[in-house]
């Protein structure tokens, strides 16, 4: 691909039309700068793109976001959105850590006062929060308990003492997906998820403490319960091995299901079922299924560090609660409203490496929320900002009220690996005032500062775009690395 | 694309952030074995000495990409319940394989490999080889 195929819509939306290879049914959109446009064309990102613009009752068109890169069948942020009427539900266009997301907790600690316990908080919330290739959670739950978790999410953790109802409130979906139904998703999958609840996993996942080094939106920024000086945490984490199954056992059936509905798809792994029919319902209810596992993995490890932040920090007087400002889904497929050619239509967003974002008003806000819009959280990478935006009105024109959902990668895990070394990397993170744990040093090598996107630039793309706008940004003190 | 070879017949193809393999094979039962070869290298596994018993897998799927899907996903899975497979053997009769091999109890593993997709899964004959490329969400 290159420049002219693509027709400029404004500095930062770039249009592919849907003639531009048979078989695409809608036009891609692209939100991104000149030169991050560019950079897209180096990877297979676009023609994943538009690949996904083939998929069956697919609608208005194809969104791909700034931080976009290349993934396995679907770009990872890529944005598709299928009617319900006659659309289908691809499970690989949502991707195997179904519901991997991120939580963020604010907290009225002053960093000065902290300061001294950080390095004992973050070793604290190592041990309580199991991290790494391979490494299972503290509860060993089961068949019965991941089937409740499954079907009523963190309520589950509120009725086990694991959450507040103050939590529950801010979370997407209140932390459970409606339509989920253990029954659709294998023996394998529960038996996969029985030892992992509450555990961080490896790769990308991550729990962060940072300082809010800069307000943007002072009246949202109270909203939010954002103090500058003061700590947050982000956790990053999915469905783990429950969510995988579910993803790979219906991968794998839906590829006869494509043969029965006649589908005609350019990449297997975009294989998908009609929304109204057996299949397409019954991977939804195991999507669903795996989301609330999510949901009350994120909670758990919630409370794990509420409790590390609390028998630390009780040695100095002072609050140190750590309260729950947003947590949000970016592998996702959820059934919305939305307003295609001036009519309100119900559709499926399939949302791989891509967050919701809706603007003030929407209904499905927490209250507290309703007037300001919702919390969309752009993590940058170990060593850089990350930030936190809410999601505007005209987002729901543009992208399906979508936002980004991180830096986006730019460099390959062995390149990674041969350009640095763990120790270094931990090491120059150290001398920038950032405490690294992490479960091993090739893994650190792999997730270094380098191998992602300027963070900020991709904030720019969003905010030039009207996607999101800007609350506060936030700068990393300690991080724990899977 | 300059690729990395990690054995004889299995190459690492660069991936932004998943991981990939070119896999050839002079059979297919070959290409199934090279391929599970490939993807324990990617995991980085440390097995101990000790012998924990033979097993063995049976699968039958509607092709072959589908079996090769099936049959990495299983070896994945014995990975994440601590068992390493060596010895691989694999046989291949229409879209039914049967697969045994040695257990060994791991020690640790490096990476997480999430799942074995479909992107770019095509088993070719050329030359009287077949060969296929392989991506693993990571």
């Amino acid at each position: 691909m290159n420049i002219n195929d693509f027709r400029q819509i404004s500095e930062y939306e770039w249009e592919i039309k849907r003639g531009f290879q048979s078989g695409m049914r809608v036009p891609v959109i692209v939100f991104a700068d000149v030169q991050m446009l560019h950079e897209s064309m180096k990877d297979t990102s676009l023609q994943q793109a538009i690949n996904a613009a083939h998929l069956p009752g697919v609608v208005k068109n194809v969104c791909v976001m700034p931080d976009v890169h290349q993934g396995y069948g679907f770009p990872i942020g890529g944005v598709a959105a299928t009617s319900l009427d006659n659309g289908v539900i691809s499970p690989g266009a949502i991707g195997y850590d179904i519901n991997c997301g991120v939580r963020l907790m604010a907290s009225q600690i002053e960093y000065t006062e902290a300061k001294p316990f950080i390095e004992e908080i973050i070793n604290k919330i190592n041990s309580l929060c199991p991290s790494g290739v391979g490494k299972g959670g503290r509860l060993k739950l089961t068949k019965n308990e991941i089937e409740e978790v499954c079907a009523t999410g963190v309520r589950w953790a509120l009725r086990n003492g694991f959450a507040t109802n103050d939590d529950i409130a801010f979370i997407e979906d209140r932390g459970c997906i409606d339509g989920a139904n253990p029954s659709m998703i294998s023996s394998r999958a529960i038996q996969r998820g029985m030892p992992q609840l509450g555990s961080l996993g490896s790769g990308n996942h991550f729990i962060e403490i940072d300082i809010v080094d800069k307000i943007e939106n002072k009246e949202a920024a109270a909203i939010l319960g954002l103090k500058k000086g003061c700590l947050v945490l982000q956790i990053h984490t999915g469905s783990r091995g429950l969510g995988h199954q579910v993803c790979s056992d219906y991968v794998k059936s839906f590829q006869h299901v494509a043969g029965k509905y006649r589908f005609n798809l350019p990449d297997r792994e975009l294989v998908c079922a009609p929304l109204d029919s057996r299949e397409g319902k019954n991977y939804l209810s195991a999507m669903c299924c795996a989301a609330n596992f999510a949901f009350t993995n994120r909670q758990l490890l919630a409370f794990y560090s509420r409790r590390a932040f609390e028998e630390i920090l009780s040695k100095i007087p002072g609050s140190f609660n750590l309260y729950t400002v947003y947590d949000l889904a970016h592998n996702i497929g959820k059934i919305e409203n939305h307003e295609i050619s001036g009519k309100g239509q119900t559709v499926c967003v399939h949302r791989k490496g891509a967050t919701r974002a809706y603007g003030p008003g929407h209904n499905d806000l927490p209250g507290k929320y309703k007037e300001i819009g919702q919390p969309v959280l752009i993590p940058g990478s170990m060593g850089t900002h990350s930030w936190v935006m809410l999601g505007t009105n005209q987002a729901a024109q543009k992208s399906f009220s979508s936002c980004s959902h991180g830096a986006g990668r730019v460099m390959s895990r062995s390149q990674a690996r041969k350009r640095f070394r763990g120790e270094k990397v931990r090491e120059r993170l150290y001398e920038e005032g950032i405490f690294i744990r992490a479960g091993s040093m090739a893994g650190l090598s792999e997730e270094a500062p380098q191998v992602y996107k300027d963070v900020d630039r991709v904030v720019r793309c969003v905010v030039g775009a009207n996607l999101a706008s800007k609350v506060a940004r936030l700068k990393p003190i300690a991080v724990i690395k899977g | 694309m300059q690729k990395n070879k990690l054995l004889s017949k299995v190459f690492e193809v660069p991936h932004t952030a998943d991981a990939a393999i070119d896999v050839l094979g002079r059979s297919l039962e070959e290409l199934f074995i090279n391929a599970a070869l490939g993807m324990l290298l990617i995991l980085e596994v440390n097995s101990q000495e000790r012998d924990v018993g033979y097993e063995k897998i049976l699968l039958a799927e509607n092709d072959h990409e589908s079996l090769l899907v099936a049959f990495l996903s299983e070896i994945l899975y014995l990975v994440e319940q601590k068992r390493y497979p060596s010895n691989i053997q694999v046989k291949i009769s229409g879209s039914q394989l049967e697969s045994t091999f040695q257990c060994f109890p791991i020690v640790s593993y490096n990476r997480e490999i999430k799942a074995v997709t479909f992107n770019q899964l095509n088993i070719m004959q050329i030359n009287g080889q077949f060969q296929t490329r392989i991506v693993f969400d990571i």
